[in-house]
């Protein structure tokens, strides 16, 4: 294995921000995201603009997206990302409690990785992140 | 010779007789006063002649007597015997006198009346007549006696006689021309006297025209030409050699020559005047002939023409005697010409006739009139036929008729035609009476039946109008009158142009000039301005008829209000569907966002509840005691629990405004894999399945496997406790248009007492303890099973388990489409 590469989470709620880090800390992952609260935010960091201006360029291992954020949802993001050729081969994973029909089929057209529902159920929830961080952090392969 | 009446005796010939006998009468008398007076002049007339005897002077009284009654037409019976009895005393006189001198005896009649001196002149026995004038007496007497006789042959020897007569009286008279005293009477007798010659004379000629038809004077009377010359050649003959007689006699005796040369130069004379009468003879026979010859000819051809005329022709008599009939006659009748000539056309009648119309016919064909007519005649051989006859008097230049000529014509076939014609003719009037009887009951039903039309038509709510193709009013019912709001009087007759001036520029008038000419139907709709001001809306439908075109009009104003309300209203009722629809999408796009927030935003702190429940618990394992935890454990399952309702409300709501979209489903595969999806969730090892064979369905796919996937997770939570749990799945088929399915288990089963309650939003007959659930599932199912038209129903019995049933249509029938519904929550 190769060196870890980092997550970007984008999530407007605190609590659930809190949740999901605690999961994936089961993975010891908690070191390798990197948390923001809306989509502005999140495309700040990935332009490195803003606040993260003078960031580090680092490789991202996937975008961890909810869709419903304040400022620029989640879809907005994704749409970004996607449309952005420096950007595009980035995984980026949606982890949203929207069941919608609408979400997951606009959310695919736009070329989303993953689209993974919050289970209600904390077990189930944990067991998803980890899995999510499993795979797309450590398992699956990105371009470097 | 023929005794014909040829000539047209016009009584001239009479009174010359007439006179001839009053001459001799009166001579007579003369004489016999002469003797009575002893007058010498009236005896003798010249001293030295001889005078008429007394006896002759008698003789000619009587012969004279009886001329002269012999030539009158009045005399009687009476007077005709007193002329035969003078006749006969007159042969008397004679014959008693050539007696005397034959047998030189003496009867003492000479000097009966008177007596004489012997030794008169030229007298051989006193007081008698000269031989020669007994022997004329006595020729004339005769003559006289048979004058008037009817049998010709008699006639003719009495015409001899006179010639006789005349002859010996023309040898006196001769004498006494030449002055021959020998020749004057018989030698040696008694001379005759120059005034007896000269009445035996008149006296003859008196009695040949006695009968001027009959015999030789026929031949010298008449119209002739020829008889024009023969009279004046007779004259030239008989004064001719009497004339060439005296040039000789007195050239003789005056010695001029000799008598030899006399006789040679007599008969050269003779000769040549005989010879210039044959030539004048000649020439006149030449020159009638020449007259004659186209007469003839033309004769000929009538004659011909006659004979071979196609008509027969009858040439009858005035008394009606056949004299002529054609060939053809013969070739009809059978008669031939020798068999009817001289007798009556009355043979021929058939009886058929009546007697009045011959008596008719002869009187208007003596009148000189034609007739015409049709006869039917009886053949030779019996057979009956028809004739058209035509008979014609021919009438003579004097006016007189003088025959009849009937031209007829066969006209049996015609006849015989004629009445088969009128046979068939009756016999058509039979069928035409009969056919015109059928006719007058056709008419009547006609009739019954027009007037039927007719009232109907008049009375008709909608407005009947005939136009003729000359664009004349023909027939306007009342309702018309009422459309066109004028009287029909004063359409009717007129043009329709005239009637409506203008109208020939509108549309109406070139439809209805579309349907009068092109002869097709028309039908419009139109408004009318009425004089008046008011309007109206007329559907009109023209459509040609034998006459020109027919119009029905209806009022339609009320109609096209009425539409026009319709139109409004369904314009108002658009708005408002438009709006209502908008409405209720802004309601559903409402309940929509209202969902997603739901779904979104209520999960989100039960999901946090959860979690930090869970952390709390992981930090604290160890420190927590029993009752904290099983706290903890509470809140965490009462967290799931809402999470789960809030899932099934979700789909709850989220199904109600779906629209279906049918596709067949293939039960048997959809239950399968619910099924297999049920095994991840829930332990379903020790399930014994029972499943039938499923038929297709038409059904919308996601909500029928929500549908089934609620009964079945149903059906393996309540069972789950059972031992080991039995499900069933499969149909019953009730009938052809729809499918019946159950599920049936062997579970906990419930009390029927409230079946109705099972399908009822977050009903339940059990609590969450024992069973968990919403109380959402059934109604759910519920609520698909009636969108697609089916119905849903439950049996149970508790404890010993349940069956569901729900129907579908059939697999080739789609159901109603639903109409929008909105969701009560």
């Amino acid at each position: 294995m190769e060196r870890i590469k980092k997550i970007l989470y984008a999530e407007d709620n605190p609590r659930d921000r809190e949740l999901t880090l605690a999961a994936l800390d089961e993975y010891n992952l908690v070191n390798k995201v990197i948390c923001v609260s809306d989509g502005e935010e999140a495309l700040d960091y990935l332009y490195k603009r803003g606040k993260y201006a003078n960031y580090e360029d680092e490789k991202l291992a996937a975008v961890l997206l909810d869709l419903k954020m304040p400022k620029v949802d989640g879809i907005e993001v994704l749409r970004t990302i996607k449309s952005d050729d420096n950007l595009k081969s980035i995984p980026v994973v949606i982890l949203t409690s929207s069941k919608e029909e609408k979400d997951l089929v606009e959310s695919y057209k736009l070329g989303v990785n993953a689209y993974v529902v919050k289970p209600v159920g904390f077990q189930e929830f944990v067991e998803a992140v980890k899995n999510i961080g499993l795979f797309w952090a450590i398992i699956n392969e990105t371009i470097e | 010779m023929n005794f014909k009446k040829n000539i047209d005796s016009n009584g001239l010939e009479t009174i010359v007789s007439k006179i001839a006998g009053v001459f001799t009468i009166i001579i007579s008398g003369f004489v016999i006063i002469g003797w009575t007076f002893d007058v010498t002049i009236m005896k003798s007339i010249s001293s030295g002649f001889v005078s008429m005897k007394a006896n002759t002077a008698f003789g000619f009284l009587l012969a004279g007597i009886a001329l002269f009654i012999l030539n009158d037409e009045h005399s009687t019976k009476q007077k005709v015997k007193i002329a035969g009895i003078c006749s006969s005393i007159v042969i008397l006189i004679g014959g008693l006198t050539i007696v005397q001198y034959l047998f030189a005896l003496n009867f003492g009649i000479d000097q009966l009346l008177f007596s004489e001196t012997p030794g008169a002149i030229g007298t051989s026995s006193p007081g008698r007549m000269g031989l020669n004038t007994a022997f004329n007496f006595l020729l004339l007497g005769v003559v006289l006696l048979i004058l008037k006789s009817k049998n010709n042959r008699l006639l003719f020897t009495s015409q001899l006689l006179i010639i006789i007569v005349v002859l010996v009286t023309w040898s006196t008279f001769l004498g006494y021309l030449y002055g021959i005293k020998d020749y004057l009477g018989f030698p040696g007798f008694t001379k005759m006297a120059l005034h007896t010659s000269v009445t035996f004379i008149v006296l003859a000629f008196g009695a040949l025209f006695t009968n001027p038809e009959r015999g030789i004077p026929s031949l010298f009377l008449g119209e002739y030409k020829g008889i024009f010359l023969m009279r004046r050649l007779l004259l030239a003959i008989v004064l001719l050699p009497t004339l060439i007689g005296w040039v000789r006699y007195e050239g003789e005796i005056l010695g001029a020559y000799s008598t030899t040369t006399g006789l040679i130069i007599m008969v050269v004379a003779t000769t040549s005047f005989l010879f210039a009468v044959v030539l004048l003879v000649a020439k006149s026979l030449y020159n009638s002939e020449e007259e004659h010859k186209p007469i003839l000819e033309q004769l000929q051809k009538l004659s011909l023409a006659v004979e071979h005329s196609p008509n027969y022709v009858i040439i009858t008599s005035v008394q009606g005697i056949i004299e002529y009939v054609n060939p053809k006659f013969t070739q009809v009748t059978g008669y031939t010409k020798d068999e009817v000539v001289g007798i009556n056309p009355r043979i021929l009648k058939s009886g058929n006739t009546p007697l009045q119309l011959y008596k008719e016919l002869w009187e208007t064909i003596s009148s000189g009139k034609e007739w015409k007519g049709e006869l039917k005649n009886r053949k030779k051989n019996g057979d009956a036929y028809w004739e058209q006859i035509a008979i014609s008097p021919i009438i003579n230049s004097s006016g007189i008729i003088t025959h009849y000529v009937a031209i007829n014509e066969d006209i049996t076939s015609r006849k015989m035609s004629e009445e088969e014609l009128k046979m068939h003719r009756e016999r058509l009037e039979e069928l035409v009476n009969e056919r015109t009887k059928q006719l007058q009951e056709t008419n009547e039903i006609l009739r019954t039946s027009e007037e039927r039309f007719r009232s109907t038509l008049d009375t008709m709510l909608e407005g009947c109008q005939i136009i003729g193709f000359d664009w004349r009013y023909l027939y306007l019912n009342d309702t018309a009158d009422k459309h066109n709001q004028r009287p029909k009087e004063e359409l009717l007759g007129n043009k329709y142009m005239d009637m409506w001036p203008g109208i020939e520029s509108t549309h109406i008038f070139s439809v209805m000039k579309r349907c009068n000419e092109e002869r097709i139907a028309a039908h419009l709709e139109n408004e009318f301005l009425f004089p008046n001001g008011s309007k109206g809306w007329f559907e009109l439908s023209g459509q040609p008829v034998p006459e020109g075109i027919f119009i029905l009009s209806q009022d339609i104003t009320e109609r096209k209000q009425n539409e026009e309300e319709i139109i409004k209203l369904n314009t108002e009722l658009e708005h408002r569907v438009v709006e209502r629809t908008a409405q209720l999408e802004t309601a559903n796009k409402e309940l929509e966002a209202f969902t997603y927030s739901v779904s979104h935003d209520l999960r989100a702190p039960l999901r946090h509840i959860n979690g930090f429940i869970e952390l709390l618990q992981k930090n604290n394992t160890v420190s927590l005691d029993e009752k904290s935890n099983r706290f903890l454990n509470i809140i965490s399952s009462s967290a799931k629990q809402m999470g789960q309702l809030i899932d099934d409300l979700l789909q709850f709501s989220r199904m109600g405004k779906a629209s279906l979209k049918f596709s067949q489903i293939d039960m048997n595969f959809m239950v399968a894999r619910i099924i297999e999806d049920l095994e991840n969730s829930y332990s379903t090892n020790k399930i014994e399945w029972n499943l039938k064979t499923l038929p297709l369905v038409l059904a919308d796919t996601p909500l029928l496997k929500l549908a089934v996937e609620n009964l079945i997770s149903n059906a393996v939570k309540y069972s789950a406790k059972a031992n080991p749990p039995k499900i069933e799945f499969g149909c019953l088929q009730q009938n052809k248009t729809e499918v019946v399915f159950y599920v049936k288990d062997n579970g906990a089963g419930f009390n029927m007492q409230y079946v109705d309650k099972l399908f009822g939003v977050f009903q339940r007959l059990h609590s969450s303890d024992e069973y968990e659930g919403t109380g959402i599932g059934l109604a759910t199912v519920r609520r698909i099973i009636h969108k697609h038209g089916g119905r849903t129903w439950a049996e149970g019995e508790e404890k010993k388990g349940a069956t569901f049933y729900f129907s579908l249509p059939a697999g080739t029938e789609a159901p109603l489409p639903d109409h929008p519904e909105t969701v009560n929550l």
